[in-house]
C-alpha cells in the first residue's frame, strides 16, 4: 500500500470511528436520560409535592431576590442567596411554613484546623 | 602454590565483567545514567524512566546474562531456547513480545480514567481524533526520509500518539529492533509535553481565542457511565478488531470503575497489577537497548532520526488538535475554546492540565480542565484505534 493511501485511509478511518462513537453516546444518552425521567413521572405522589415544595422555594428565591440589593455590597450574590433557602427549605422536608429570609450571616469555623488541614492536604494530592 | 593463587586471580579477573567491557557498553551505560539522572533528579516520568534507565544498564554489564538479544533475533522465534538458556530479563521479556504488559497497563489506566467529560461533551472526539494526524504526518515523513521501512515509519509515527504503552504494543509487533529508542523518545516527550506543547498553542491561537470560557458540563448519570465502556468496546473492536487488545483491556477497566460491585478488583488493577506490570515492562523494554544494537551499521542516525521525528510528531498532533479546535470555535461561534484541541494527544492527564494553565495564563478565571479532559481521554482512544488501524495496513 502506497504511503499516502496508509496517511488517508488511516485518518478517514479514525475518524469514521470516532464520529460513529458520537452519534451513539448521543443515541444511548437519549435513551437513558428518557428512562429516567420517565421514573421520575411514574413516582407521581411525590413529584406533587416536590412541585410544591419547588414552588415555594420560587417564591423565597424571589422575595430574597427584591432585598438582595444590600446584601450583594456585602459579597452575597442574590444566587447564593437562592441556593441557600432552597437548602433550608428542603432540609425542612418541604413544610408549608412560610419561609422568608431575613438575613444571612457567617458564623465560624466549628471544624477543628487539623480536620481543615488535613482535608486540604488530601484534595491537593488527587488534583 | 603462589603460582597457583595468582593463576586463580587472573583467571577470574578474565572472566569478570571488567576484562570483556568495551566501549560500546561504556556508552551505553552512561546514556542509562543519563536516564537516571533525568528520571531522578528532574522528575521526568520517574515511575517509567527509572525501571527503563535501569534495565538498560543492568543488561549492559558484560557477562550479566540477563538478556540475550541473539535469542530474539532469531526468526521464527525459539521459544524453547528462551525459556532453557534465557536469563531474567529474557523471561520477564516475553510479557512485551507476546503482547502482555501493555493491554494489562491499558487496563489500570481503564481503572484510573473518568469519562464523564467526554460523555457529556461527546464532540470532544473529534479532537481527540484530529491530534492523530501527529501519527499519521510523522508517518508520512519517516517515509519521506527513506531511512526506515513501512513497518518502522509506523512504529515511529505512533510515539505521536503520545502513549507509551501503545508505542511499545505496536513497535514490538511491526519492529522489535526499535523498541528501545521508541519507548525513551515517547516517555521523555510525554514528560515534556508542558515544554513542548504551550508555545505551539499560543502560536495558533489569538489572547482572545485563548480568553474563551466554556459552558460548564452536563451531569453525566451513571448509567450512561456504565454503558459507555460497553457501546465503546462494541463498535471499536467491531470496526477495527487489531484495536481489541488495547481498547478491550481499557474498557474492562472502566467498567470496573464504574459498575461499582467490583471494588476489589478495580483496586487491584489501578495499585497493584499497574505497577507489578510497569515494573516488568520499563525494565525490559530499557534492557532491549543493548550495546550489540549500538554497534550495528546505522543504527545511530536510526536512534537521532526516532528522537528528531518523535518531536514532531508531538508537535504536529498539538498543532492539528489546536487547529480544529479553531475550527470548532467558528463553527460554534466561539463556544470552544481552542486550547482544550491539544489535549487530543493523550498524555493523560499532563495534556489537560497544559490546556488549564495556557488558558488560566489568559483568563484567570478560567477553568477548562474537565473540558480538556474530554478530548484527553479522546486522544487514548483515538490513538489505539490509530494503531490498530497502522497494524492492520502495514503489519
Amino acid at each position: 500500500m502506497s504511503t499516502f493511501s496508509v496517511v488517508l485511509v488511516g485518518m478517514v478511518v479514525v475518524f469514521a470511528s470516532l464520529t460513529l462513537l458520537i452519534f451513539c453516546i448521543k443515541i444511548y444518552s437519549a435513551i437513558v436520560s428518557k428512562f429516567s425521567n420517565r421514573k421520575n413521572n411514574s413516582n407521581n405522589g411525590q413529584s406533587n409535592n416536590v412541585q410544591k415544595n419547588d414552588v415555594q422555594i420560587k417564591n423565597v428565591a424571589e422575595t430574597t431576590n427584591v432585598n438582595s440589593t444590600s446584601t450583594t455590597q456585602h459579597g452575597l450574590s442574590p444566587e447564593l442567596i437562592a441556593v441557600i433557602t432552597a437548602a433550608i427549605a428542603a432540609s425542612m422536608g418541604g413544610s408549608s411554613a412560610d419561609l422568608k429570609v431575613k438575613s444571612i450571616k457567617r458564623i465560624g469555623h466549628t471544624t477543628p484546623i487539623w480536620n481543615v488541614a488535613g482535608r486540604n492536604e488530601y484534595i491537593l494530592t488527587r488534583l | 602454590m603462589w603460582q597457583d593463587f595468582t593463576n586463580a586471580i587472573s583467571s577470574l579477573i578474565q572472566e569478570s565483567g571488567f576484562a570483556n567491557m568495551t566501549p560500546l557498553h561504556l556508552v551505553m551505560i552512561v546514556i542509562a545514567c543519563v536516564f537516571l539522572y533525568l528520571a531522578i533528579v528532574k522528575k521526568y516520568e520517574p515511575l517509567l524512566l527509572v525501571p527503563i534507565s535501569f534495565g538498560m544498564l543492568a543488561a549492559n554489564l558484560p557477562l550479566g546474562g540477563l538478556m540475550h538479544p541473539e535469542l530474539w533475533d532469531a526468526s521464527p522465534l525459539d521459544f524453547g531456547a528462551i525459556l532453557h538458556e534465557g536469563g531474567l530479563f529474557d523471561l520477564l521479556y516475553l510479557g512485551v513480545k507476546l503482547g502482555i504488559y501493555p493491554p494489562l497497563i491499558f487496563l489500570g489506566i481503564g481503572v484510573m480514567t473518568d469519562f464523564g467529560p467526554l460523555i457529556a461533551n461527546p464532540k470532544s472526539l473529534l479532537l481527540g481524533a484530529a491530534a492523530q494526524f501527529g501519527i499519521f504526518g510523522t508517518y508520512l515523513g519517516a517515509m519521506a526520509l527513506g531511512k526506515f521501512t513501512e513497518k518502522q515509519a509506523a512504529s515511529i509515527a505512533i510515539i505521536g500518539g503520545a502513549d507509551g504503552p501503545t508505542a511499545i504494543w505496536l513497535t514490538t509487533k511491526l519492529a522489535p529492533e526499535l523498541l528501545g529508542p521508541i519507548a525513551l523518545a515517547a516517555y521523555s516527550y510525554m514528560a515534556l509535553v508542558p515544554v513542548i506543547q504551550p508555545p505551539i498553542m499560543k502560536a495558533l491561537t489569538t489572547k482572545k481565542e485563548r480568553q474563551i470560557v466554556m459552558e460548564q458540563l452536563r451531569p453525566v448519570s451513571k448509567a450512561e457511565k456504565i454503558l459507555f465502556p460497553i457501546v465503546v468496546t462494541l463498535l471499536t473492536v467491531l470496526l477495527i478488531p487489531s484495536a481489541a487488545p488495547l481498547i478491550a483491556m481499557l474498557m474492562l477497566g472502566n467498567l470496573f470503575r464504574e459498575s461499582g460491585v467490583v471494588g476489589r478488583l478495580s483496586e487491584t488493577a489501578e495499585n497493584a497489577l499497574i505497577n507489578i506490570v510497569t515494573i516488568f515492562l520499563g525494565l525490559t523494554v530499557g534492557a532491549t537497548a543493548s550495546a550489540d544494537k549500538l554497534s550495528q551499521p546505522g543504527f545511530g542516525i536510526q536512534a537521532l532520526l526516532i528522537i528528531l521525528l518523535g518531536l514532531i510528531a508531538f508537535s504536529v498532533g498539538t498543532a492539528a488538535g489546536v487547529l480544529f479546535g479553531k475550527l470548532m470555535c467558528w463553527l460554534t461561534g466561539g463556544k470552544v475554546n481552542p486550547l482544550i484541541g491539544s489535549a487530543g494527544v493523550s498524555a493523560v492527564p499532563m495534556a489537560a492540565r497544559v490546556s488549564q494553565k495556557v488558558g488560566q495564563e489568559a483568563n484567570p478565571q478560567n477553568f477548562l480542565l474537565m473540558h480538556a479532559m474530554g478530548p484527553n481521554v479522546a486522544g487514548v482512544i483515538g490513538s489505539a484505534i490509530a494503531a490498530g488501524v497502522l497494524l492492520s495496513m502495514v503489519g
